[in-house]
């Protein structure tokens, strides 16, 4: 109802001023440089190449490819995972920045899902080839690139445009997305005694032996209140993580705890997500850094 | 902003969450999308059985293999995956301990990582006993050698023998007492 009493018009998602009011092109191009430039960093020893080379005998392809499709030669394989960094590279650079996004969106899907080709599906890369595709239409482009910087005509800034905004939406949404994913295959596989058993204290003792986390966690393991306690918390932050969409306070803590939790698991648990904590970085808020300022209101 | 452009976006996004939904209710997996299933069922068993890999230098000297620079490109975990999946397949197991073999070795002589020159390859199954609120919170039960590279019974085998190799009897107690991969 509006102040007058009067029924508001419905407002079509179309018009979501939380996907589309209108955000300066200068935030998405500084998340720009430094999420592709760290992807750039990051994925730079990738050779996929070294894949090629593995025996067939470990090669086990998975959907969408059929069961007899062969592993890649070692040439062509080689030559995706140079288009791979050097697209990212040139977005990051905003040197022909929208076959850029694109190239690096297409090639990701291959030199970041040939590993799991080879019997195990790991989930290191998962969002961040979800993310590259989101944001291969979007206008990363229209500030802040090196052509544009070394141009003796500069030009202006374009003017806020809801353009601007739904890229870093979609980022947070598929960061969203991890973490409810997580926190709801815990729900549906184990239930309350995922939280209530030994269970994290005996994963924490298993993963000591069979993989090669960063700390000791047996004194974890060794203490069924702290293990219970932690196994509970991630529970609770994986599951209210997507509120960080929405809930402007609680955002840095979410957010935050996202991070540590990540940090967490490859300390004591093994596995690591170093792409995964790089995409944190859409979380810092573009919209308003680059406003001069100024608070959004918009939603 | 174009009006079919904002539609493409919400219908992106939805595809996102829908494809994301699907995956955690059914369990399965179409990667890029995934449940996110890591570490979420109840872990119950006292004991955990995993393969692993020890390299024998030329003066008997064990190095077990885990560093990610020796084993790459494959890694630890998906080597275990598939020395549990060519368990019945010892000649394709042979062939897969060859091809690590082989790479160890390659990698080793390009620099690529600093592990010593093995003269053999073994492939072993460990077992150990879990106790999280226990005195020895973890103790390793038995380790006992399934495969060789080279093989000492020659190209055809691959295969460890049966007696003599230590930790057989060990790992059958194990089971007798109720172990056994989980």
């Amino acid at each position: 109802m509006t102040p007058d009493g009067a029924a508001r018009p419905p407002r079509s998602i179309l018009a979501s001023p939380f996907l589309f009011a209108p955000a300066p092109a200068r935030g998405l191009a500084l998340a720009r440089i430094l999420f592709y430039g760290g992807l750039f960093l990051l994925y730079l020893p990738l050779d996929p190449a070294l894949w090629a080379g593995v025996d067939p005998v470990f090669w086990r392809p998975l959907w969408p490819l059929p069961a007899a499709t062969p592993p890649p030669p070692p040439a062509p394989a080689a030559a995706v995972g140079y288009l791979f960094k050097g697209a990212l590279l040139a977005t990051c650079l905003g040197v022909g920045t929208r076959v850029g996004a694109v190239t690096a969106a297409v090639c990701g899907l291959f030199v970041l899902g040939l590993p799991n080709q080879w019997g195990v599906t790991f989930h290191t890369d998962a969002a961040v080839a979800l993310m590259l595709l989101a944001l291969a239409p979007a206008r990363l482009g229209d500030d802040l690139t090196l052509p544009g910087l070394l141009s003796r005509r500069r030009r202006a800034a374009p003017p806020a445009d809801g353009e601007y905004r739904w890229p870093l939406v979609a980022a947070r949404l598929i960061l969203c997305l991890v973490f409810a994913a997580a926190g709801l295959s815990k729900v549906l596989n184990g239930g309350w005694e995922w939280v209530a058993s030994d269970s994290l204290g005996r994963t924490l003792l298993k993963q000591a032996v069979t993989s090669t986390p960063w700390l000791d966690a047996t004194w974890i393991a060794a203490s069924p209140p702290l293990h219970r306690g932690l196994a509970a918390a991630t529970l609770v932050l994986e599951l209210a993580y997507p509120l960080a969409l929405v809930w402007r306070r609680g955002r840095p803590w979410l957010v935050a705890g996202g991070l540590l939790l990540l940090a967490g698991f490859a300390a004591f648990a093994g596995p690591w997500f170093p792409a995964l904590a790089l995409a944190h970085l859409w979380w810092l808020p573009w919209e308003r850094l680059t406003a001069g300022g100024r608070r959004d209101a918009s939603w | 902003m174009k009006a079919w452009r904002r539609g493409a976006v919400v219908a992106g996004l939805t595809l996102l969450v829908a494809g994301t939904g699907h995956e955690v209710v059914t369990g399965k997996e179409h990667w890029p999308f995934s449940p996110y299933p890591m570490f979420s069922h109840v872990e119950t068993a006292d004991r955990v059985e995993r393969w692993r890999l020890v390299g024998v230098t030329a003066d008997g000297t064990r190095h077990p293999l885990r560093d990610a620079a020796e084993l790459a490109p494959l890694g630890e975990a998906r080597l275990r995956a598939a020395f549990r999946r060519l368990e019945d397949d010892p000649s394709a197991r042979a062939r897969a301990l060859a091809d690590v073999a082989g790479r160890y070795e390659e990698r080793r002589r390009a620099g690529d990582h600093g592990g010593p020159r093995l003269d053999a390859l073994v492939l072993e199954r460990w077992t150990w006993r879990l106790d999280p609120g226990g005195d020895t919170p973890v103790e390793l039960l038995a380790r006992r050698p399934v495969a060789y590279h080279p093989s000492p019974e020659g190209p055809a085998g691959g295969t460890a023998p049966t007696a003599g190799a230590g930790g057989t009897e060990g790992e059958a107690d194990a089971r007798r007492r109720g172990g056994g991969t989980p």
